[in-house]
């Protein structure tokens, strides 16, 4: 690799217009990239990575403007470049991935005449020249039947599939430098696997250098060779893979890292970054982390600090590092935001009392006659997480799924009949025990959506039995079902989608009382409202608020105060994190575990981030194509998964220790549709340890260790074989030792 | 003093339900949004369309007796508005060119000569005041029409997109054969039918016109069905109906006030077509423009009946485009900016 920077940024400002003046969204950035390596560009949301990356090819969407700064790029100021030689660069020199593989590709153009274009763009080359040299691309992609996909239109190809062919576009005329932006955030992590495995092996084939944006330090670790973390607009670390992932010294990396379910213990609470980060409009004076940062001091939030050296390759904007006499924190006490910084109404407000010690209120009532209901003895929060796990009585399976079925006909021809049916669930059992969290696992099209929602009897399931209580609520009438529809509960994934803008806050968290006639007056119902909104975290007088004046994770609290407004004995949260950014997250999932702890609450974890699950579920169970293919409690299936999905599905999670770097590919191929499933074990085809009965038999759930396991491998003579017990070693080896649990 | 006509109740109900509107608009961030935006993109449209509302108010409400008609013995018995009180006193025998001191045909002396801006017509009548009288008109046909309209287009639609199957086919159905019929000879037949009343012919031009919107409040209702706070009302056990109420249809709110403002349009337009045909509402400028067909053929031609209905005419439907568009653009989700 050549020292000279092939890419220099310097002191790159790009403003949008906001009602106070232009708004710096990228505030004086400067970085440096050098051939063939890989930069990480790592912040949350709204912290100005996308607009950088869009600022260097000065493509930044109307009316925001680069106002400052130069980006050298082999030699020239590509600012000052007149835009014909511009548009020469873009894609030839420099190209581009983004994150919606959805809605990059045209949709009424085939896929062989989109690369030829990309191609034809810079290369003059006859007609039937180019097709090849398309068709050359697709399959250093690593797409199946490239000379076939050419021909294919978008809508016929899968998500990772579409991936591929952005990348086959972006490196057709083998640039010196790829931008990706999240280019696998909106992939399955078998896919994300598949790609981040593609993307090392082009960088290493074609010697591209590679900015990688993205808010997923799992990734990050994967890929880049350095990191530069961002916070509204400024960067606040930048430094070598090793160096900011292992010894982070900015707060706010040192947060982020914390907050992540996947490193943290079982049991505990996780680390939050307190409050939320400000809105554009509101940005503080000095540096903008201030108000959340426990080390801030008034220094803080007056000056914008400089960058500090470290190392050679290790830098830090951040007073605290700067100067050796910082004051420290004491241990456990933590700084609540300042009143003065943010605006008098919006997202950025203080979000009411959520410092990570806990909201210090003073309990309600309520709150005392429901926790003189629950088990005695137990504490309100989970300090040491083992103590409150062990309290948690195993209690009776309060929900049992057998055999659920949810099919949806494919209607076609003039008379619309049903030619066929997408089997979204066939045959799925759960059981949830009272007052603990089990995860229903899988990836996008498996089903499991449509299993919470037939539970709730929101989908029209097909066949099947879902006992509540003893009840079977599927064969319920609507009226009869009413009374039930308390205690099941939902939370959705798009904080944005779950509330009707036109409602208050008020009102939306009513809802259920009316119809349920909690409260027997508006001023009751009132009064509940506020008590839940505190519960939950949210400032009471803030109820009178419309949805958009809260932010994402103000949203979702104010989802669940909906939720348990009607007292419900079991809440299924369906992807209720996964749109939030990570330290929004780790607020959440407290919440919900302290939830837990009070409530007495059950939850069905219905999620594809495996991070999460091993930090919240009790028992997991693993769904592939509508079937429950393993089951079994949480540390079995980390530690001896046995089902050889199960397996990939592991294996593909990029882990955020640097010392580890194994995200790896085991499973080849794309998901098959609900609509045909592959005949004998639907996980046959992609399987690596298929065996000749696969594809005829379908496997039954066979009992395996403390669960289930959907694999003709578990009927045979268990753990004691000396071939298991490799597998299992193997596993665990590439998993490295895993992180010390609480004692459970 | 006889204010309680029928045509004086219906205009004294659209007033109050445009009031209600209103206040109903007040209290929402949303409207209020929209009107601030409104008076900063559109303020010479917006004043155009306050100025013609004026007008129609100053004609809306007529009584009889008062203020002497000068002469006038028909006159003095009729219900008159202030318009006319205004205008009292100021007819002619026959036609006279605009600001003339002579009559058209003949040249005699104009009982108030240079005193008609925009001269009179066959009857003597002042051509300003019958193009004022106009607004009223074509305010009460775009108004009335779409009250009617768009609750039934709402109702239907609403109902297809949120219960599907069998409803959605029904609804379906008889959008399908009315958006096949021939609109115009449509209308013709219901006129004829209904009678030449003003509520008639609004009830034919809102049958003719509820189709298209119920077919996007139809598609609206269906992606509103899948939103999670629909699922989530669902899942507390709310009731359908108050679903519809409290979820689905302030959601289309946007939608309508759009489809109102845009609608407008083309029902005055649709109303000159008819009074083309002899079928249209008593004192509209459609009516005035037919009029003036036997006029532009006679020498020298008599252009000023036509010149003020046409230019009233377009004026008004241009601002009202203008204010529908920005509204348009306004309330679009894609291009709110809304603060995440």
């Amino acid at each position: 690799m050549s020292p000279t920077p092939m890419l220099q940024i310097e002191s790159l400002t790009t403003t949008f217009p906001g009602e106070r003046g232009p708004v710096p969204v990228v505030d004086d950035l400067s970085l440096t990239l050098t051939r063939g390596e890989v930069l990480a560009l790592v912040g949350e949301s709204g912290c100005g990575k996308s607009v950088t990356a869009l600022s260097i090819l000065r493509l930044v969407p109307r009316p925001g403007r680069i106002e400052r700064g130069r980006v050298l790029f082999g030699g020239r100021d590509l600012r000052t470049l007149p835009v014909a030689q511009m548009r020469a660069v873009r894609g030839a020199e420099i190209a581009m991935i983004f994150q919606e593989p959805m809605t990059s590709l045209n949709p009424v153009l085939g896929v062989g005449a989109q690369v030829v274009e990309a191609i034809a763009l810079h290369q003059p080359l006859p007609r039937q020249a180019a097709w090849q040299h398309a068709q050359q691309l697709l399959a250093l992609t690593g797409i199946p039947d490239p000379v076939g996909r050419m021909r294919n239109y978008p809508h016929q190809l899968s998500g990772g599939m579409k991936q591929r062919v952005m990348i086959a576009m972006a490196i057709a005329t083998r640039p010196a430098l790829l931008i990706a932006d999240e280019p696998t955030t909106a992939l399955d992590v078998t896919i994300q696997a598949q790609i981040l495995e593609l993307l090392r092996e082009l960088r290493q084939q074609l010697g591209t250098a590679v900015l990688l944006i993205t808010h997923d330090l799992g990734v990050v670790n994967e890929l880049a060779d350095r990191v530069a973390v961002m916070y509204a607009g400024r960067m606040v670390e930048l430094g070598s893979r090793e160096q900011v992932l292992s010894e982070p010294r900015h707060p706010y990396t040192q947060g982020l890292l914390r907050a992540m379910p996947a490193r943290a213990r079982r049991g505990q609470r996780l680390t939050e970054i307190p409050g939320v980060v400000p809105a554009p409009q509101h940005w503080p004076a000095g540096c903008r982390f201030a108000t959340r940062c426990p080390l801030a001091q008034a220094l803080c939030h007056e000056v914008v600090p400089a960058t500090t050296a470290l190392s050679p390759t290790h830098e830090v904007a951040c007073h605290a590092v700067a100067r050796a006499d910082w004051p420290m924190p004491r241990a456990g006490s933590q700084r609540l935001s300042l009143p003065h910084t943010l605006g008098p109404s919006g997202p950025s407000g203080p979000s009411g009392p959520s410092g990570p010690s806990g909201p210090s209120r003073s309990p309600s009532s309520v709150q005392q006659a429901e926790r003189g209901a629950a088990s005695d003895g137990r504490p309100a929060q989970a300090g040491a997480g083992s103590a409150a796990a062990l309290g948690r009585e195993a209690g009776a399976p309060l929900l049992r799924v057998e055999e659920l079925r949810t099919w949806f006909p494919i209607r076609s021809g003039t008379l619309q009949r049903s030619v066929g049916w997408i089997k979204a669930v066939d045959g799925v059992d759960l059981i949830c025990p009272a007052g603990r969290t089990v995860a229903l696992v899988g990836e996008s099209g498996c089903g499991k959506t449509t299993v919470g929602r037939s539970i709730l009897g929101l989908e029209r399931a097909r066949a099947g039995r879902v006992y509540f209580d003893g009840v079977d609520l599927l064969a319920l009438s609507p009226r009869q079902l009413l009374p039930y529809r308390r205690a099941l509960q939902i939370v959705f994934q798009d904080p944005m989608a779950s509330l009707d803008p036109r409602m208050r806050a008020r009102d939306i968290v009513a809802e259920g009382m009316i119809s349920f006639r909690i409260g027997a007056n508006d001023r009751e119902r009132t009064e509940r409202v506020a008590e839940l909104m505190r519960r939950v975290q949210l400032d009471p007088d803030q109820m009178g608020r419309y949805p958009h004046e809260f932010s994402g994770g103000q949203r979702q609290r104010l989802c669940i105060a909906r939720a348990l407004a009607v007292g419900p004995r079991l809440l299924i949260c369906d992807e209720a994190t996964s749109a939030l950014d990570v330290s929004i997250q780790a607020q959440i999932l407290n919440l919900l575990r302290q939830l837990q702890d009070e409530l007495q609450l059950s939850f069905l974890f219905i999620t594809h981030d495996l991070g999460v699950v091993r930090y919240l579920a009790d028992r997991i169970a693993v769904m592939y194509l509508g079937q429950v293919v393993e089951e079994g409690s949480t540390e079995r299936i980390f530690e001896a998964p046995q089902h050889p999905y199960t397996r990939a599905l592991l294996a593909a999670i990029p882990a955020t220790d640097p010392a580890r770097r194994q995200a790896r590919a085991r499973v080849r191929g794309d998901v098959p549709s609900p609509a045909r499933p592959p005949p004998g074990c639907r996980f046959h085809p992609r399987c690596s340890e298929a065996q000749a009965r696969c594809p005829i038999e379908q496997p039954p759930l066979f009992p395996w260790a403390d669960g289930r396991s959907r694999c003709f491998l578990a009927a045979q003579p268990p753990s004691g074989g000396p071939a298991a017990d490799q597998q299992a070693r193997s596993t665990a080896d590439e998993r490295g030792s895993a992180p010390a649990r609480g004692d459970s | 003093m006889q204010l309680w006509s029928a045509s004086n109740l219906v205009v004294a109900g659209l007033l109050l339900a445009g009031l209600t509107l209103l206040l109903i608009g007040r209290r929402h961030r949303l409207w209020r949004e929209v009107l601030v935006q409104l008076r900063r993109r559109r303020p010479l449209a917006l004043l155009v369309v306050a100025g013609y509302v004026t007008v129609a108010l100053l004609d809306s409400v007529r009584w009889v007796g008062g203020v002497d008609a000068g002469g006038d013995v028909v006159a003095q018995h009729e219900a008159r508005s202030v318009l006319d009180r205004l205008f009292a006193g100021r007819r002619e025998r026959s036609y006279s060119a605009p600001l003339a001191d002579r009559e058209f045909y003949g040249h005699a002396p104009l009982r108030h000569p240079g005193g008609h801006l925009l001269g009179t017509d066959i009857l003597g009548r002042d051509v300003l005041l019958l193009t004022l009288k106009g607004a009223r008109v074509a305010l009460l046909i775009g108004g009335l029409t779409s009250l009617i309209a768009i609750p039934l287009a709402l109702l239907f639609g609403v109902s297809a997109g949120y219960w599907g199957r069998r409803i959605d086919d029904g609804v379906f159905f008889v959008m399908s054969t009315l958006a096949s019929m021939p609109t115009l000879l449509l209308l013709i037949a219901l006129v004829m039918v209904l009678g030449r009343s003003t509520v008639a012919v609004c009830l034919a031009l809102a049958v003719t016109s509820w189709v298209g919107f119920c077919r996007l409040a139809r598609g609206e209702t269906f992606k509103l069905r899948e939103m999670d706070y629909v699922q989530a009302a669902r899942a507390l056990g709310v009731s359908d109906l108050r679903i519809l109420l409290r979820h689905i249809v302030p959601n289309l709110m946007h939608l309508v006030v759009i489809t109102f403002v845009l609608m407008f349009s083309g029902l005055v337009l649709s109303e000159a077509i008819l009074s083309w045909l002899g079928l249209g509402i008593e004192g509209s400028w459609g009516q005035m423009i037919d009029q003036a067909r036997d006029e532009l053929s006679r020498d020298p031609a008599i252009w000023w009946n036509l010149a003020a209905a046409g230019v009233a005419l377009f004026t008004l439907l241009l601002a009202v485009n203008f204010v529908g568009d920005a509204v348009r653009d306004i309330l679009d989700p894609r291009t709110r900016r809304e603060p995440t």
